[in-house]
């Protein structure tokens, strides 16, 4: 048992709290407060932080990454996501499919995509599965050919042709390059007739529609794909034909990732809305008595405190289990908890603020409104059922 | 970061799992069923554990015992509570003032009580705190009123104490050889000024148990009445100063920062019952349909198992904390947690034993009816904000 970080842990721990303080925190609040869904977005931090190497920081060590392991990798989400949780996602979302291309792609692929990746600060990559009529039936299918995502690929010759929509697609309006998931076996249920492309923005018939205005994660852009006669290579088709729902053995890309992502993330807002709440019942005075010796506010800060620190304990535990290779519910069950201690907490640092006199702190209230997105991502029903199943089905 | 065990750690861990499926497990149910509390109680499953060494598991090696680390001290908690969390906790009370011997008392009270402690498998210790009127407050006294707290009153003659008053709820109360006590030695002050720590062997003259409560749960676990009627200890008995008792020591590591530990670990495995049990029961059990096919039960399910391992992942970080001598308020949040965690858990586990048809399951009831007293000793307002008030008093903003 070690709790400890190593050196290098703990380096890029203080390099991404202080990108975070320094850089994230200055405009965090600003950026919220945009009326414009597409506004909200400056290229400006993103550059700044893929100099640091927050955009590449998964990226193999031979094609010029830093290659952090997961539990640096969970410390560095969440210390970004102190300073922003959509800003750490806008990152983080690039290390997802990092993660798929080293884990999916063919050489070819990688030679074509990684480099140039890894050379532009503005590159960043977004995914594709959500439907206007799917997004639980995604992930979590009926064994019926009706249900799940309908966006159609065609073959023609050496290529596909794609025609239909995606929604509230991460990096919409900004990705250089998406990881489209499309039907191409309509006849069958969907975990069998699902094909993965590689879709550069730029491909003819291809183009991102709005920008979907939510209450929350303002800054992270999701958006409409839209796809007519979009024309891709069957060289960017990744894996087999059929095939992207087919889950490899031993694969810790992707949703793995993903769960992980989501529990340090949430994890990061659970660590601000402590402090701001501990530092104004600190500072504050009511009735004549400090706001911190009050029973009420101290059952608050410690309920919020123990639920953050249960919270990092079991992403901590999480990452080196990733780092170990080591495959359990533990990484989608700790997404669910995120969605629990995450919305509980921001939501008792309201109630403080309220109670200190600063009601509708607008900071307190980004914290409160970034962590609704939880509820769709990590602790929906489908998300929660998918564990469920697993534990009883598997668990020793 | 490394969240595995070592060799010995998981030596230890199977042999406690082994003592606590071949013994503990058989007879739980049975002794839970006792109606007399002080019956419920059994030496031979003592006796049997500590020829084992859970009795002494915390004494230091050179003076006889095993030594095992916090890490290991949790893992032990967490698999003997897995078959019974009373049991469990008879043994680790014996750890907690293991503990505190080696670190406060001095060298001829150590060998006067190390030795027969060592040598005896009977020989179990306990404490004695709470009173009638002196639980909470004696936990987080009011400042500077002399009336709150425990009364039981010492009054020095010369090289003796002369103790008069009552203790209630006194862990390991009717059984223990020797008990650990709070006395009021100076009324006039607060008790944060004015207890002394002294050691009360059971054939102490005018000492001896009274009645041992009827609990709801954790019913073989003996909490009992202590009665003192002029009863008259060695000064020599005395731990540390006169008046000196609630005056923590900097960098302190026993009493009750292991009794936070102790109640989040063992915590740990009720939890660790409950979704054993659930599971099973889901796996094995149709209702009109595979019972683990229902979606309102794999949710339950879920939600059991991410409690639980939330709560392992916490326990297991404080236990190294406790071994890295690292100080911090999560020793008392992770024992606030597990009481919300263990009564949720343990709640939802009865909930699946009803849908499936087999209402009150007398293992699961058990196994709630156990959790209750985490809400005395865990989980009650005080405990809660005695360590928000540290959370609170931390200069800077602690994460890891």
């Amino acid at each position: 048992m070690d709790f400890a970080l190593t050196e290098e842990q703990r380096a890029w721990q203080m390099k991404a709290r202080k990108f975070a303080e320094e850089e994230i925190k200055p405009i965090t609040l600003e950026r919220d407060q945009i009326a414009d869904p597409v506004e909200t977005f400056t290229w400006d931090i993103i550059k700044k932080g893929s100099k640091l190497g927050f955009r590449t920081s998964v990226l193999e060590k031979e094609r010029g990454g830093p290659a952090i392991d997961y539990v640096t990798q969970a410390i560095v989400m969440a210390e970004l996501a102190r300073g922003d949780s959509a800003i750490s996602k806008t990152f983080s979302q690039c290390w997802k499919w990092t993660h798929v291309i080293q884990a999916l792609c063919t050489e070819e692929q990688k030679q074509r995509f990684l480099p140039a990746f890894l050379a532009d600060d503005t590159y960043v990559m977004g995914s594709g599965g959500t439907e206007p009529g799917s997004g639980s039936d995604n992930r979590m299918p009926p064994d019926d050919p009706r249900a799940g995502m309908k966006l159609k690929a065609e073959r023609d010759g050496d290529d596909w042709i794609l025609n239909g929509d995606k929604v509230f697609i991460a990096n919409g309006s900004i990705a250089k390059l998406f990881f489209v998931q499309a039907r191409t076996d309509p006849t069958v249920r969907m975990a069998d007739g699902i094909t993965r492309f590689l879709v550069p923005r730029g491909t003819p018939g291809f183009r991102h529609g709005k920008v979907f205005n939510k209450s929350g994660w303002r800054f992270y852009q999701n958006a409409e794909l839209i796809f007519e006669n979009a024309r891709i290579p069957d060289s960017l088709r990744v894996g087999e034909v059929n095939g992207a729902r087919k889950k490899a053995a031993g694969d810790v890309s992707g949703d793995m990732f993903g769960d992980l992502e989501l529990a340090a993330n949430a994890l990061g807002i659970c660590d601000d809305a402590c402090e701001k709440a501990i530092s104004i019942v600190k500072s504050r005075q009511q009735g004549g008595q400090p706001l911190k010796d009050q029973q009420l506010i101290q059952l608050k800060i410690g309920r919020m405190k123990m639920l953050t620190e249960a919270l990092r304990s079991y992403v901590m535990r999480v990452a080196w289990e990733h780092d170990q290779r080591i495959h359990s519910v533990n990484a989608g069950l700790v997404m669910n908890l995120s969605t629990d201690t995450g919305q509980e907490v921001t939501d008792l640092a309201l109630d403080i603020f309220d109670r200190a006199g600063a009601p509708a702190d607008p900071a307190a209230d980004k914290l409160a409104r970034d962590m609704y997105i939880w509820s769709h991502l990590a602790g929906d029903t489908v998300q929660r059922l998918k564990f469920g199943r697993n534990i009883i089905a598997h668990a020793a | 970061m490394d969240f595995s065990l070592n060799q010995e750690q998981r030596a230890w861990q199977e042999k406690a799992r082994k003592f606590a499926a071949e013994e503990i497990a058989p007879l739980s149910l049975e002794r839970d069923a006792i109606l007399d509390p002080f019956d419920a109680f059994d030496w031979e499953i003592i006796k049997k554990g500590s020829k084992l060494g859970f009795r002494t598991a915390v004494i230091s090696r050179e003076q006889g015992g095993h030594d095992i680390d916090f890490v290991t001290q949790a893992i032990v908690m967490t698999e003997l509570a897995k078959a019974d969390s009373a049991i469990s906790k008879t043994f680790s009370q014996c750890w907690k003032w293991s503990h505190l011997i080696a670190a406060v008392c001095n060298d001829d009270q150590k060998e006067r009580f190390l030795e027969p402690f060592l040598a005896d498998d009977t020989f179990v210790l306990g404490f004695g705190a709470t009173e009638p009127n002196g639980g909470s407050d004696n936990r987080m006294p009011p400042p500077g009123d002399i009336r709150a707290g425990h009364r039981l009153a010492g009054r020095v003659e010369g090289d003796t104490m002369v103790l008069n008053g009552d203790k209630v709820f006194i862990a390991n109360g009717s059984i223990a050889k020797l008990f650990f006590v709070y006395v009021r030695t100076d009324p006039t002050v607060p008790i944060g000024q004015g207890t002394t720590l002294m050691m009360v062997p059971r054939d102490t003259p005018g000492f001896r148990h009274g009645k041992v409560f009827n609990k709801s749960g954790w019913r073989f676990y003996q909490n009992a009445e202590l009665i003192f009627e002029n009863a008259r200890l060695p000064m020599a008995n005395m731990v540390g100063e006169l008046n000196g008792a609630l005056r923590r020591r900097e960098g302190e590591i026993g009493g009750d920062l292991f009794g936070d530990l102790e109640l989040a670990a063992n915590g740990l495995g009720i939890c660790d019952a409950a979704c054993d049990k659930a599971i099973a029961l889901v796996r094995a059990r149709k209702n009109g349909g595979a019972l683990k096919d229902q979606q309102l039960i794999q949710l339950k399910i879920g939600r059991m198992k991410m409690l639980t391992e939330a709560l392992r992942s916490y326990v297991m970080r404080v236990a190294w904390e406790h071994d890295e001598h690292i100080l911090s308020t999560n020793a008392g949040l992770a024992m606030n947690l597990a009481t919300d965690i263990i009564q949720e858990v343990t709640e939802i586990g009865m909930e699946i034993f009803d849908h499936a048809g087999t209402p009150m399951d007398r293992g699961i009831d058990k196994l709630v009816r156990d959790t209750f007293i985490w809400s005395h000793l865990a989980g009650d307002s005080v405990q809660r904000m005695k360590v928000a008030r540290r959370v609170l008093s931390e200069e800077k903003f602690n994460l890891i």
